[in-house]
């Protein structure tokens, strides 16, 4: 809202520096988010909220410098409106639903000289940036601006059947508005119309057919009320918007209905020799809502605010915004609602105009008694469990991102995603790459990866915590990826592997206490996965570890391995607790024993550990595999592993015969089940 | 050639094809071929019972020699490949100076970071961490929090409509409904995380970022309390000379509503381009919860008072680090990172 400050002038007197006013009005809780210089005037530039539509005008301003500064307002009554005897035109009003259109006036004019206007009007107008047209147009827009009632004028001749109808545009009809684009409308739209046609869009802009200009001679005058939610609809649908729409859609004050108009036909009369030919003709149903009276209790006031406010004070404030307070008892103020101030309606609102004309830097700082009891704290320690995790995953020198949680769709095939589980699609997207919700963290580390690889970084280990998103639910998955190297150092690399993908998985199951899932190899998500493991929770897939097809790495343009692992968090939260117990360490050191077989490819070291555990029990206490060998004198199809096992009494030492009976009968099985060749 | 002459030649060769060894299996096999106990050395020396007894002890110790410093070689190869120091005289004595070899740390991102530490100030307060989910109901993201529809008020929380049904909550304030549907006062939570907007994305704005929403509803809170947990926040966050600024302003889902606005952190108020020579920056929305918003979830405004503030993580970290750049969070460069890790 443009404020010039010559203009504002002529209704109240201003403080002398232009910036005590800018900041007094903008800690009273109407922002000045600067100040410009135009020809002969300042104009402060104010952000008025949408509570506030009384502070579209300058009357409305002058009330709120009124309260701010304790002038008194210079109030300006438009003059009575003679009405010569002779020369009637006819005018007739017509509005077809109350409820679009409660109130409209018209007036008809003659005698009309439509030219440029004086200086000061155009200078006016200059102030807020507004263009002079001709007389009449710029009255309507001086008042617009003076009021905050938006007028219109059609030039009367133009105006069939000289009947204004205030009625829903039927499908077909079009109209060419003044700014010379032609509109279709329907039945959503509300229209002024004559006896034929539509001939303005109600409430946003008027028609180029009954444009006021220089030939015309006669003039209707329009002031009226529409229904804020259709003029935001039409605004909205025909993506135009305009000064008036603003205004209708943050609601008028029908109380400036009927004094813009008589403002304006002064002017009309004063400034363009009009002669007013037909009485204020009214349409719709006339009335004006009821004032009612709020209850202010004082210590209410003082409890939500945290203030000590004198009732005379408080009284004070609320009369200096135009509002009338009457004491309702020692402790309670009664203040009658005001029209034009639609957002003050129960005593919270009336405590809000306190606060702010008292100054929200005087109410004090206090600290309150901290609640003791708030929720079940789950969602706390779900957040402190996360955040461990970040941290351990940091110090395992990995980096944490924040990708998009929409992606394009196309991205999605690309990722060999494809038409299963689809996605959840967002209506609205501003572009390509907010079409679907993500629902699965992939994409986004590829694009991270991709982006990092073309600039030369092609050492990566990120991790992301965020959420995926299916039909009906989203989870909390954490994503990791991995390529290149995870350590280059003056004595030795290390590359990145499914396997370190796996352990790291395996460390943050370990860090959050949760019971070890069973690991599964299996086909998942086989067009973007070349190959897959799957951990569950009994039947449940909570996650999975797996390497990039690189066919589909390709299509980021990067052209290294990529290992990818994704564990919904929600799902392992939920997990049992690994159970830490303590049992006092054995009194004597273990016996290791190591053993190397050759064995086929097709088993399973799970297999193999497993076996040796469920036959060495319960005194084999640890199976740790530490070589593997292929090629070489080891055949085709076969591998070489070695194992390191660990034997324990919990209170003894074996004799060299019980060991020994004990490993034979482990090799022994690993001979019978896999058939293993010894080494 | 003498037994002397094939140990020294057996050395020679030895050593060659050692230093041309590339992996560790290699050098078991050269130990394997010179040292084993069919190995070359083992063979020769096998002959030493053919010498006679003047040449004997020589041959024989050198052969031991050879034997020894074969098998010191081996090692030290293998000390090399498995990259241990070598320590051998005649080469470089160590040099502390070089690099730690220690797994590299990487680091949390700098959203988390910010979030993290706001939540700790918060939770010496007494906040405790609530999230909620993203994919929001209509009822959640706007009704129970008192904005209509079909009025500019809704303009500002203008959001992503989802084929499912719901929407991309455009403010944390949902989870404060949440929260309150679940649990009776006393309240007081923090609650970080992702919000959307369909804003067009230049250098301050992004379509996804993230806020913080704090709630305190009990007996007796007031402006004055909201006042004081901001001030202590905002000195604990950015540092004992932090001032604070209330503004009027409007939110539906608080009355009375304040923005607020910090001392600048690059200029203390004297003004410069940072905070566009106002010398305050804009960092907060807050206001006394609205009694219909209590109302709506079936708290008495006549027993309970509450307030509720938000502030834009993303904003809060550009003005600690300096970023100028909102879309730097989101490409994720890892020289970015590794700068604010």
């Amino acid at each position: 809202m443009k404020i010039p400050v010559q203009w504002l002038r002529s209704y109240i007197d201003l403080p002398p520096k232009l910036v005590d006013l800018a900041e007094a009005l903008t800690m009273s809780g109407t922002a000045i988010e600067g100040i410009t210089q135009k020809k002969d005037s300042d104009v402060l530039h104010a952000e008025i909220t949408t509570n506030r539509p009384d502070c579209l005008s300058l009357l409305g301003i002058a009330q709120e410098v009124s309260a701010v500064t304790g002038k008194k307002i210079k109030r300006q009554a438009p003059g009575d409106i003679r009405l010569p005897s002779k020369h009637r035109l006819p005018l007739q009003i017509d509005v077809r639903d109350k409820k679009d259109c409660p109130r409209y006036l018209g007036r008809a004019f003659d005698s009309v000289h439509v030219e440029s206007s004086p200086p000061w009007l155009l200078h006016h107008l200059d102030w807020v940036d507004q263009k002079g047209v001709n007389t009449i147009v710029d009255i309507t827009n001086f008042c617009l601006y003076e009021t905050g009632q938006p007028l219109h004028a059609f030039d009367y001749d133009k105006v069939k059947g000289a009947k204004i109808v205030v009625r829903r545009a039927r499908k077909g009809e079009t109209i060419r508005a003044i700014n010379e684009v032609e509109y279709a409308l329907d039945e959503r739209l509300l229209v002024i119309a004559d006896a034929q046609k539509p001939i303005a869009i109600a409430g946003v802009m008027g028609g180029l057919d009954t444009e006021v200009n220089s030939h015309t001679k006669r003039v209707i005058l329009e002031s009226a009320q529409f229904d804020p939610v259709l003029i935001r609809r039409a605004a909205r649908l025909l993506k135009l918007q305009s000064e008036s729409s603003y205004r209708f859609e943050r609601g008028i004050d029908p109380q400036g209905i009927k004094t813009a108009s008589l403002r304006a036909s002064d002017l009309f009369v004063k400034l363009a020799g009009a002669v007013p030919a037909s009485q204020l003709i009214e349409g719709g149903s006339g009335t004006l809502p009821k004032g009612f009276w709020m209850k202010l209790r004082l210590n209410r006031l003082n409890a939500v605010l945290g203030t000590v406010i004198p009732k005379e004070r408080a009284a004070r404030i609320l009369g200096s915004l135009g509002f009338k307070v009457k004491t309702g008892s020692k402790t309670e103020l009664r203040v009658k609602s005001l029209i034009q101030r639609p957002d003050v309606r129960r005593e919270i609102d009336l405590i809000e105009e306190i606060a702010r004309l008292y100054g929200f830097h005087k109410i004090p700082e206090t600290m309150p008694a901290t609640a003791r009891e708030t929720l079940s704290v789950a969602s706390d320690e779900k957040y402190r469990t996360l955040r461990q995790l970040k941290k351990f995953l940091a110090s395992r020198g990995m980096y944490e991102t924040v990708t998009f949680s929409l992606l394009s769709h196309r991205s999605l095939l690309n990722a060999g995603f494809g038409e299963n589980g689809k996605p959840v699609i967002v209506k609205n997207p501003l572009s390509q790459e907010q079409e679907v919700l993500r629902p699965s963290g992939l994409v986004g580390l590829l694009d991270a990866v991709a982006r990092n690889i073309s600039r030369k970084e092609k050492d990566l280990a990120f991790f992301e915590v965020a959420k995926r998103f299916l039909k009906e639910r989203e989870d909390t998955v954490l994503s990791l990826a991995l390529t290149g190297d995870i350590q280059t150092s003056w004595q030795g690399r290390r590359t990145s592997s499914f396997y370190y993908l796996k352990g790291i998985l395996e460390n943050c199951l370990e860090c959050l206490r949760k019971e070890t899932p069973a690991w599964r190899e299996e086909a998942y998500l086989s067009e973007t996965f070349s190959e897959n493991l799957s951990l569950f929770y009994g039947d449940k897939r909570i996650g999975h570890c797996s390497t990039v097809l690189p066919s589909i790495a390709e299509r980021w343009d990067i052209k290294q391995p990529v290992f990818f692992a994704e564990l919904n968090l929600d799902e392992v939260l939920k997990g049992r607790e690994r159970k830490r117990t303590f049992t006092p360490p054995a009194k004597f050191p273990p016996v290791r024993r190591d053993i190397a077989f050759i064995v086929s490819k097709h088993i399973s070291a799970q297999a193999i550990g497993e076996a040796m555990a469920a036959e060495g029990a319960p005194f084999l206490r640890d199976v740790c595999l530490f070589d593997q060998f292929v090629g070489g004198a080891i055949p085709q199809g076969k591998r070489s592993l070695a194992f390191a096992l660990e034997y324990q009494k919990p209170d003894g030492t074996f004799t060299d015969e019980e060991i020994r009976s004990i490993h034979q009968k482990v090799s022994a099985a690993l001979v019978k089940k896999f058939q293993a060749e010894l080494r | 050639m003498s037994l002397l002459e094939q140990i020294l030649r057996i050395e020679d060769q030895a050593k060659r094809e050692c230093s041309e060894a590339r992996a560790a299996s290699d050098v078991e096999a050269l130990r394997l071929k010179y040292l084993g106990r069919k190995g070359e050395l083992a063979e020769a020396l096998s002959r030493l019972k053919e010498l006679d007894s003047a040449e004997r002890p020589r041959t024989g110790s050198e052969a031991n020699r050879v034997k020894a410093e074969l098998e010191r070689l081996f090692r030290e190869k293998e000390n090399i490949r498995a990259g241990k120091d070598p320590l051998t005289p005649g080469r470089i004595s160590q040099d502390l100076t070089m690099p730690g070899t220690a797994c590299p740390l990487g680091g949390l991102h700098p959203i988390t970071e910010v979030t993290d530490e706001i939540c700790d100030i918060f939770a010496r307060m007494g906040f405790v961490v609530a999230t909620g989910p993203e994919m929001e109901t209509e009822y959640f993201n706007f009704e129970a929090l008192n904005i209509p529809s079909d009025h500019p008020s809704r303009d500002t929380f203008d959001t992503f409509y989802l084929s499912n049904g719901k929407l991309l909550r455009s403010q944390t304030s949902t989870v404060q409904i949440r929260v309150m549907l679940e649990s009776r006062p006393p309240v007081q939570i923090i609650a970080p995380g992702r919000v959307y907007r369909p804003d067009a994305t230049d250098a301050s704005h992004s379509f996804m970022f993230h806020q913080i929403e704090g709630l305190m509803v009990g007996d007796g809170i007031s402006f004055a309390d909201l006042k004081g947990v901001l001030l202590a926040f905002v000195k604990s966050f950015f540092g004992t000379n932090a001032k604070l600024r209330f503004r009027p302003h409007f939110f539906p889902f608080t009355e009375p509503s304040a923005e607020v606005d910090i001392s600048c952190v690059m200029c203390k108020g004297a003004g410069c381009r940072v905070c566009s020579g106002k010398g305050w920056l804009e960092i907060l929305g807050a206001g006394m919860v609205h009694p219909r918003v209590l109302e709506c979830v079936k708290i008495s405004p006549e027993e309970y008072t509450g307030f509720a503030f938000g502030l834009g993580i993303e904003r809060i970290a550009m003005l600690r680090w300096g970023i100028g750049d909102i879309r730097l969070f989101y490409e994720n460069d890892i020289r970015f990172l590794r700068q604010l890790a």
